[in-house]
């Protein structure tokens, strides 16, 4: 069975052969990337089979130990089980549909060698995400990621929005794996071992429990992209769009949700966790919902849509049930990423990302069409593809833990959600024609759609047979719960198509933000989040050189003045429902790193007597504490 | 006679050192003397080191054991990637066979200072690696603000040897000998803590630990880059060992000797990634990232012989990147701005540089994060959970200012495009350094295997 | 009376002592060098007492000293020589003059 290494093991090989080479080489060995990850696919079919009929623990393990600390050896190890199973199938079924069709959708870069590269790099680290068998490891692999999907996202660095959002992105999920290390502390100092059967067995305390539970829903947050750790995710589609389908859709913003199922036993022995992960997850879905529904640009729809389906998982993780959301984890990357794919297409035809410049492509892209179809089905939760069954198996749970006030909020969420597909799909297929030279994609981009569509239509009919697999029970729907929902995402759809999709108007967006301006300025203005973050945060690292350049007194007078006029402005804008809070709280740490850093620059007067006296003095406390401490 | 043999390296670089000196005297070549005598007999040094037989020297006055010969090939490889960089690049003044003598020199010193079991041996050792340190960092004669800096370096670093060499005096006091192997002695009784606190306070000005780093980012910033990459590195590797080693002497003194670690680790950890932020000279921002560096090092000395290990083990990891830094530094220019548009000018530089950096922060898998994972670790297991939760935030905040440096690389444009001249050898010594860093994290293990460290 | 350790350690303690005051107070950078020389043979000091009466037959102390002598003796000369340096650049061996570099 030592053949399941060379499913991570075969795109790595691909990067580091494509890696060192020139820019010419390693166009020319692109075929070879897509064969490595085909490679990998049939052997996570073959892990699959190996795995089947499912329902047991692990077939399969294998680890090396990496170092001994003192007489405990750190171990990195992978193993094979359903779970991981079931994840490989669907990382390399998304990776090689991606990897196919970019063949197409990046053909006129002169860089797709280095694209390959790291998409295979990726590939190979999140395949060994789901099959490691413990948090360091996994923590490795999700670092990796994040190093891939900032090198992903700034791939056309020579502009300027690309290099801001990987910077961006970059740091802003590492604040989440802030989150993820410390965790790794504190189950090293109490369990002191990191791999899964050791640690989860442990015998959590309900404090500690909380404390490693919280940090890691910290980490998985940011990862992803929940609220209000949300904001990299829409930057994040400055990226070439298939890079996005994998990345920002289907796999590494899932691995958050993953780590979550992963640690689920110390999330269980907390209680408290749970609680504020289901939370996190009605907050989330419901505000990235409505985001979803402004947005013009058809990436942005689909990446807050992304953060909004991630939110459903985050629901399922909170009402208890990782079954729930590993399911709504597997039906999404699929259909998620059929969008993604989809919306290349339909920007490489259109020749522009804004909705409003759309219309009318339902005749020229027939393909595209239908296959866009399936996915919008899925996410609207339209019987029988696949977003259905998952979405309607974490409404059951929410009934089923008496989570009434979740289920609402759960419902709108799956009504907003209905709308703002309805107004994607009428806007961009249906609504008149803006553009007549308009071409369906190439082969290699429509097939993988297909693939993925069909997958879409058929997989929901697997959920039970998908919970024997892990050994849980994921039933048919209630028809009570399934009656509601259809009723949520039909009334969704057809609101879309009032508003959107009736021949009379283009777009009357104009008269939407006539009769409600203030919602519409606040939701346009996605909350005001990302301007605050951006201002303050990120911005306070990626503007930090420039603005420091002729770094003086000004500055702590600038910061003084940033804080005070936070402040103000804080006080002045009354209440809007953005979250003034957690702006104070990230204005209020960025500023004081900043402030921090002066102070302690201020010791540094540049005179050696002063430094004399310092190191004196330092010496002089040294010597008091041990002659009043004693011998 | 066979005793001697173990000394093979250092006599090499020795050997070298006066080559570079006195050879163009001699053949009339100076350049073929610095530059390839000397770095040739720098690798026959690094063969000879990596052949590496253990045992004692002078009645045990040195030893070599695992982690002793690791900190010497480590030494020597560093100091052949900078000679080789020299050679191409020159260094701040002309007379480079000087500052390629003065390095192997330190070199040397450290050597030395790594399989010191001996008092006498570490005072003398430690010197003769600092004080040519201090001519390097003044280099550049007609330069105010190199020489400031090397003052500074030299008046403080004096002070700081002569409280350490006091607290020596006292060591020796108390056990009656001068031997590692008898320090154990001294951990009873309030002089002896005293004793044991001097020492340290030397040790920690050696690797720049906060409260004691005050020379460093003023030495550093007034120095040529190419001196920074060679202080700032190779002789902090043998600081390390040195204090681990020490540490390990004085063990019978549990309590005040971790209590002094920790906190000169807490203080470093939060100087150093702090001040290092608002800074826009790479130098200035490197010798800051230094001092944090410092305190996670400290963290793991205090956490008994795996992390002491782990403590030598990351310095090397830290001085890799941190010397392609300060050497790229050294030929683009120091201020952030002078990296502006690097990645457009020099792509495959640019991205070496992200591996650095990366490595710095602590991003699998370079090397950076199989250091501070063993280091961290380590320390978990000696119960030092709060620490290790400050040393992995403040290296999260790092990674803030590191970034600074790669958003230089990769964005805006240099308006001036001085410096057209690129040099073979260093180009040569960026992909070494980088594979290093590479390979180092990721086949951590068999080279660990190879020099039979355990941590 | 008889000289004893004690005399010896009190007698280095406070030449240490003076000289780190020295060192401390002083702002001609010659007068601090020669603080610090008075700090090292006080350690000096110490060293040839402990060996006088810690280790009379060994003179491990001894040794340490004349060393340490050395060492110092080359140290100075090398900070002398930087101070020199300084000297022509400023006119002036004042530390106060000397504080470009900060922050």
């Amino acid at each position: 069975m030592d053949w399941v290494t060379l499913i991570p093991l075969l795109p790595a090989l691909a990067f580091v052969v494509l890696a060192p080479l020139s820019r010419a080489a390693r166009a020319k060995l692109v075929p070879l990337a897509v064969a490595a990850v085909l490679g990998s696919l049939g052997l996570s079919i073959a892990a699959f089979l190996a795995v089947w009929p499912g329902g047991h623990g692990e077939v399969w393990q294998a680890s090396v130990t990496i170092a001994h600390i003192g007489d405990r050896a750190i171990t990195l190890g992978l193993a094979l089980e359903p779970m991981s199973a079931i994840m490989l199938t669907v990382v390399t079924v998304v990776g090689a549909c991606v990897q196919v069709y970019s063949l197409g959708y990046m053909h006129r870069e002169d860089r797709i060698g280095w694209y390959y590269a790291v998409l295979s790099l990726f590939t190979a680290a999140m395949l060994a995400l789901v099959l490691s068998d413990n948090f360091l490891g996994l923590f490795m692999a999700w670092e990796v990621m994040g190093l891939c999907s900032y090198l992903l996202i700034g791939f056309w660095h020579e502009q300027e929005a690309p290099r801001l959002a990987s910077i961006k992105a970059f740091l802003t999920t590492k604040v989440g794996d802030l989150g993820f290390m410390l965790a790794l502390a504190v189950v090293y100092a109490e369990a002191g071992a990191f791999d899964f059967a050791t640690v989860l067995h442990h015998d959590w305390t309900a404090g500690t429990a909380t404390l490693v539970a919280l940090l890691m829903l910290f980490a998985a947050m940011g990862k992803s992209a929940q609220f209000p750790l949300h904001v990299w995710l829409p930057d994040a589609m400055a990226g070439p769009t298939p890079a996005s389908a994998l990345i920002h859709a289907a796999t590494m913003v899932a691995a958050g949700v993953f780590l979550v199922v992963r640690a689920f036993p110390i999330f269980e022995a907390s209680g408290i966790a749970l609680t504020i992960t289901l939370w996190v997850g009605l907050i989330t879905a419901l505000l990235a919902g409505l985001l979803a529904m402004v947005q013009h640009d058809i990436k942005k729809v689909l990446a807050y849509s992304t953060i909004s389906q991630l939110g459903f998982m985050f629901i399922a993780l909170g009402a208890g049930s990782s079954t729930a959301a590993l399911y709504h984890l597997v039906t999404h990357a699929y259909f998620k990423s059929l969008l993604f794919l989809g919306a290349g297409v339909i920007i490489h035809a259109a020749h522009t990302q804004d909705m409003r410049q759309m219309g009318g492509l339902a005749k020229k892209l027939p393909v595209t069409s239908l296959a866009f179809a399936s996915g919008s089905l899925a996410l609207a939760g339209i019987v029988p593809f696949s977003g259905f069954w998952s979405k309607d198996e974490i409404l059951a749970v929410l009934l089923h833990e008496h989570q009434y006030v979740a289920f609402a909020i759960a419902l709108l969420a799956a009504f907003v959600t209905a709308f703002y597909v309805a107004r994607l799909w009428f806007r961009v297929f249906t609504a008149p024609t803006q553009q007549e030279d308009l071409h369906e994609g190439h082969r290699s981009m429509l097939v993988p759609m297909v693939v993925l569509a069909v997958i879409t239509a058929v997989i929901g009919f697997f959920g039970p047979t998908l919970g024997d697999f892990l050994g849980h029970e994921i039933p048919w729907p209630a028809l009570g719960t399934a009656a509601i929902s259809t009723v949520a995402a039909l009334g969704g759809i057809t609101l879309g198509w009032y508003v959107y999709g009736r021949r009379t108007s283009v777009v009357n967006t104009q008269a939407l933000k006539q009769r409600f301006p203030h919602a519409y300025g606040v939701l346009a203005n996605k909350y005001y989040f990302d301007l605050t973050y951006g201002y303050f945060v990120v911005g306070g690292y990626t503007t930090l050189a420039r603005a420091l350049a002729t770094f003086d007194a000004r500055v702590v007078d600038g910061v003084v003045n940033g804080v005070a006029a936070a402040w103000r402005s804080l006080s002045a804008a009354g209440w809007t429902f953005d979250g003034r809070i957690v702006d104070g709280a990230v204005n209020g740490a960025a500023s004081a790193v900043r402030a921090a850093g002066d102070k302690v620059r201020t010791l540094q007067t540049g005179s050696v007597r002063s430094y004399q006296t310092l190191i004196a003095g330092a010496v002089v406390l040294l010597v008091v504490w041990i002659l009043v401490k004693g011998a | 006679m066979s005793e001697l043999l173990l000394l093979t390296p250092e006599l090499l670089v020795l050997f070298g050192a006066l080559l570079a000196l006195f050879a163009d005297k001699i053949t009339g070549h100076p350049r073929a003397a610095a530059h390839i005598a000397a770095p040739l007999s720098v690798v026959a040094a690094l063969v000879a080191a990596l052949i590496g037989t253990r045992g004692g020297i002078f009645a045990g006055m040195l030893a070599l054991d695992n982690v002793s010969v690791f900190a010497r090939v480590a030494i020597a490889l560093l100091l052949a990637f900078w000679l080789h960089w020299v050679s191409g690049r020159g260094t701040g003044g002309e007379r480079s066979a000087e500052a390629v003598a003065l390095a192997m020199l330190s070199a040397v010193g450290g050597m030395l200072m790594a399989s010191a079991r001996d008092l006498i041996v570490l005072f003398i050792s430690l010197e003769l690696s600092t004080m040519p340190a201090y001519v390097l960092m003044g280099y550049r004669r007609g330069d105010a603000r190199g020489l400031e800096g090397a003052l500074k370096y030299f008046l403080l670093s004096m002070l700081t040897s002569l409280i350490m060499l006091y607290g020596l005096s006292f060591a020796y006091g108390i056990s009656g000998s001068t031997a590692y192997a008898d320090l154990g002695a001294v951990d009873a009784g309030t002089l002896g803590q005293l004793a044991i606190a001097f020492v340290l306070v030397g040790l920690f000005a050696k690797l720049s630990a906060a409260p004691f780093h005050y020379w460093t980012p003023d030495a550093y910033a007034g120095a040529p880059a190419s001196s920074v990459a060679y202080v700032s590195t190779v002789p902090k590797i043998a600081g390390v060992v040195a204090l681990v080693q020490l540490v390990a002497a004085f063990a019978g003194n549990g309590g005040t000797i971790t209590v002094v670690l920790l906190v000169g680790s807490l203080l470093s950890m939060l100087v150093g990634n702090l001040a290092a932020y608002p800074q826009t000279d790479l130098r200035r921002l490197m010798a800051y990232s230094g001092v944090a560096h410092s305190g996670y090092i400290l963290l793991a000395a205090a956490a008994g012989s795996a992390g002491g290990t782990a403590a030598v083990f990351y310095a090397v990891a830290y001085a890799v990147p941190s010397m392609a830094i300060m050497l790229l530094g050294s030929e683009e220019g120091t201020a952030l701005d002078d990296l502006a548009g690097l990645a457009a000018r020099r792509p495959a530089i640019a991205w070496a540089s992200v591996v650095w950096l990366l490595s710095l922060i602590g991003i699998p898998p370079m090397v950076g994060f199989f250091g501070k994972l063993t280091m961290f670790t380590a320390a978990l297991d000696h119960g030092l959970v709060w620490i290790v939760a400050v040393a992995v935030t403040m290296s999260v905040v790092s990674a803030g200012y590191y970034f600074k440096v790669l958003r230089s690389v990769f964005f805006g444009e240099r308006l001036d495009a001085r410096r057209a001249t690129r040099s073979t050898p260093a180009v040569i010594a960026y992909a070494a350094l980088t594979v290093v860093t590479l390979a180092l994290g990721v086949l951590a293990s068999p080279v660990l295997e190879f020099f039979g460290l355990r941590f | 009376m008889t000289v004893g350790l004690p005399h010896v350690l009190t007698l280095a303690a406070l030449l240490f002592g003076i000289g780190l005051y020295g060192a401390l107070s002083r702002k001609n950078a010659v007068h601090v060098m020669m603080s610090l020389e008075l700090m090292a043979n006080a350690v000096n000091l110490n060293l040839v007492g402990f060996s006088r009466f810690v280790t009379p037959e060994a003179m491990t102390g001894q040794f340490f000293a004349v060393f340490s002598m050395v060492v110092s003796a080359a140290e100075i000369g090398l900070g002398l020589a930087l101070v020199i340096a300084i000297y022509r650049r400023k006119r002036s061996v004042e530390l106060d003059a000397v504080q470009e570099l900060k922050g």
